[in-house]
């Protein structure tokens, strides 16, 4: 009931800030509806995994990480003291910590809903809706896990914000679906298994149950040998990975 | 470790009849700050060995120059900062008015006071009869529904201090208290203060300087980093 009472209260004060409300519009707005087209035809030039359609769809999953990540960000950072505060009071930690877990929750499913209906409003529709819905909340989930760690160890808004969107554009720009396929060094990136399941191309780098689910750190971890993807006739491999097999999904 | 400091006033001892037990009590508090960038940076020692006592009923005053350490002091008795040496023994509830307000900045007074009066564990009804007694005592019950962000200044000290008021606890630390009050308002503020000690509760203010000496039962200094009783 506590737990509850608090997680109301701070998702009170995220609502209560304009700029807040405007992000979650204007986020979205920009980077599913108006970017996607472009940000697709720079993934061919690039040597993404991704194309046409995968580009488009995954730039949901990128708007609602990025929404995530600042609005936990805020959360943790801008109320350390206070929060710490209420420990002093009595409050156990634990409960405050639950809370602070609720309503980052909250947010994630709210930034993926304003996700979500930018790509719905983009038309042409979503293909495999479950599939995307859970990939843009997984996205949202990895974010808001950066956006409280960056939280605990930078004070300041301004370098807060810069080391958060400094880890959203590597992520993004280097990642398998926008540039950089198979690149080992590249396996560790916070959404690489999220992006290549959200829009069903494989990792192609390690085993049979290999495209969703795996967390970064172990995928970084050296291939093991032998063949890694039981496919068909495939296309000609690029660089020391096996080649992703491509399925377009939206 | 400075015995003055930690020896309790005649007026909590009962008489002479039984020693009173501290119920806040620091012995041998060692805190440095290190300054400047690794490596060229040196460490300065802003505590060395403070050592405190507060007795029950008993309205204490932590005096000193700007950047003696006493906010320092203030934090690590309370818990929100680890000293290098030494230990700190509190008895029963607390409550902390830090120097800057710390309040969520979208949130309204009624609502600080609905959470506090959770992370305090006091019934609903307590917490609401507590918070009119002090919209009263203080004045700003007509700010109860304003964000903390659209309050003036002296209206944010005011929400700073109910909500270490708000659970009536065992002991009071109060770190500059009435910086920003008008004068009506500190002469409320010190008639809260005497209600708490009347009701044997007990109170250490911190200011850089004591105008009003006759209204503490002790003065505190914190001179070269170590308590010193006046």
């Amino acid at each position: 009931m506590t737990t509850i009472l608090f997680a109301r209260r701070f998702l009170a004060g995220y609502a209560r800030n304009p700029v807040n409300l405007l992000f979650l519009v204007l986020v979205p707005v920009a980077l599913v509806m108006v970017a996607a087209s472009s940000m697709a035809g720079a993934a061919g030039l690039l040597g993404g995994a991704g194309h046409g359609s995968a580009v488009q769809t995954v730039t949901a999953g990128w708007a609602a990480g990025f929404l995530a990540a600042i609005a936990m960000y805020f959360q943790v950072s801008a109320a350390r003291g206070t929060d710490r505060r209420l420990v002093i009071s009595g409050l156990p930690a634990a409960r405050l910590v639950t809370a602070r877990l609720a309503a980052g929750l909250a947010l994630a499913v709210l930034a993926s809903a304003a996700a979500l209906a930018a790509l719905a409003a983009r038309g042409g529709g979503i293909t495999n809706p479950g599939r995307v819905t859970a990939g843009t909340l997984m996205f949202a989930v990895i974010y808001l896990a950066i956006g409280a760690a960056v939280g605990a160890a930078v004070a300041s808004p301004v370098n807060g914000t810069t080391v958060i969107l400094f880890i959203w554009i590597t992520d993004v720009f280097f990642g398998p679906v926008l540039g950089a396929e198979g690149r080992a060094a590249t396996r560790g990136l916070p959404t690489h298994f999220v992006s290549l399941w959200m829009t069903g191309l494989r990792s192609g780098h390690a085993g049979p149950v290999t495209s969703g689910g795996r967390w970064p750190g172990r995928s970084a971890l050296p291939r093991p040998p032998g063949p890694c993807w039981p496919r068909p006739p495939a296309p000609p491999a690029r660089g020391a990975g096996c080649a992703p097999e491509r399925r377009r999904i939206s | 470790m400075n015995a003055q400091a930690t020896a309790p006033p005649a007026a909590t001892t009962g008489g002479g009849l039984a020693p009173a037990v501290p119920v806040l009590e620091a012995s041998g508090i060692e805190k440095s700050y290190r300054r400047g960038a690794w490596p060229a940076g040196r460490r300065r020692l802003v505590l060395r060995g403070v050592g405190l006592a507060l007795y029950p009923g008993e309205v204490a005053g932590l005096a000193g120059e700007n950047g003696s350490g006493k906010s320092t002091l203030m934090k690590i008795l309370v818990g929100a900062l680890a000293p290098d040496a030494g230990s700190v023994r509190r008895a029963g509830r607390l409550g902390y008015c830090p120097q800057v307000p710390q309040v969520y900045e979208r949130l309204t007074c009624d609502e600080h006071f609905e959470l506090f009066g959770h992370a305090y564990g006091i019934t609903r009804a307590a917490q609401v009869a507590a918070r009119r007694g002090l919209y009263a005592s203080l004045g700003f019950g007509q700010y109860a529904g304003t964000r903390a962000d659209q309050l003036s200044g002296g209206t944010l000290a005011k929400l700073n201090l109910g909500l270490a008021l708000l659970a009536d606890p065992q002991v009071l630390l109060l770190d500059e208290p009435y910086a920003g009050f008008d004068w009506d308002t500190y002469q409320r503020f010190w008639e809260l203060v005497a209600g708490r000690r009347q009701s044997g509760r007990s109170v250490l203010i911190i200011s850089h300087f004591v105008v009003d000496e006759d209204r503490f039962d002790r003065i505190i200094d914190l001179r070269d980093g170590k308590a010193v009783s006046r």
